[in-house]
């Protein structure tokens, strides 16, 4: 799909000066309403960890089940859905239900990090997470789902 | 009914932009509506069914109904502006319904 391939921008500044151990942080763009507690240490944290990083790379190619997943990351399913629920937590992954031809419903992951910059200037932290842009379908139905 | 037949370069100028207006409201609605409808398959969410389905009364079947009504039966304009009317009410219920509905 092409709307996939344009990113949306994000930067969330750090400053040390507030807290000393948890960096605050301040959205400039709030195109993507990302939820507030996603900060610094969450996202290396997130990212400190191989199936996590592998489960980003797979997915990026195309969307992917868990169970997909686990077999290509050689991981058990519950290690899968843990990797999955921190990573979304922190927006790197996105979650889509698809019909299966028997009537079910499963969910698809795909990857929503484009790139992670940190820079240090002026004594504070600047992290810029930029995200593939969110399909507008989806856009529209969480828009829709926050009014009700 | 052939002497009520209006040729196209001779239709007087708002009948023309009337039927233009309602041509886009129709083709612009059902993007939005597809795009509801969309988000209903890809995030299971039911309300956006009825939000598309809204959409689509609201917006093209009033256009339909136009065009059906008066090319088929030759009805008078108070019928097909009802019918489009009551087109126009039963999507805003089942907009109504998406936003209020227990589903």
């Amino acid at each position: 799909m092409g709307e996939r391939c344009s990113v949306a921008a994000k930067r969330i500044e750090f400053s040390r000066s507030e807290k000393p151990d948890r960096f605050s942080y301040r959205c400039r763009n709030d195109e993507l309403t990302v939820s507030e507690d996603t900060d610094l240490s969450t996202v290396l944290a997130v990212l400190d960890d191989e199936y996590a990083r592998e489960i980003l790379t797979n997915t990026s190619i195309e969307p992917m089940s868990a169970s997909t997943l686990s077999e290509r990351c050689d991981a058990s399913l519950p290690t899968i859905y843990r990797r999955l629920e921190r990573l979304e937590e922190c927006h790197l992954v996105t979650e889509e239900t698809e019909l299966a031809p028997d009537g079910n419903h499963f969910s698809v992951y795909s990857a929503n990090l484009d790139r992670l910059e940190l820079s240090l200037e002026d004594g504070s932290f600047a992290l810029e997470l930029t995200y593939r842009d969110e399909d507008v379908a989806d856009k529209f139905t969480r828009l829709w789902e926050g009014m009700r | 009914m052939s002497q009520n037949v209006v040729r196209i370069d001779e239709a007087p100028l708002f009948e023309l932009l009337t039927v233009g207006s309602l041509f886009l409201v129709a083709l612009i609605g059902t993007i939005i509506a597809y795009q509801a409808y969309r988000g209903y398959r890809r995030n299971d969410a039911p309300s956006m069914l009825y939000l598309a389905v809204g959409l689509l009364l609201l917006t093209l079947c009033p256009f339909l109904i136009n065009v059906a009504v008066t090319t088929l039966f030759s009805a008078e304009q108070v019928i097909t502006v009802f019918l489009e009317n009551v087109s126009r009410l039963v999507g805003l219920v089942a907009i109504m319904y998406s936003l209020y509905g227990q589903h």
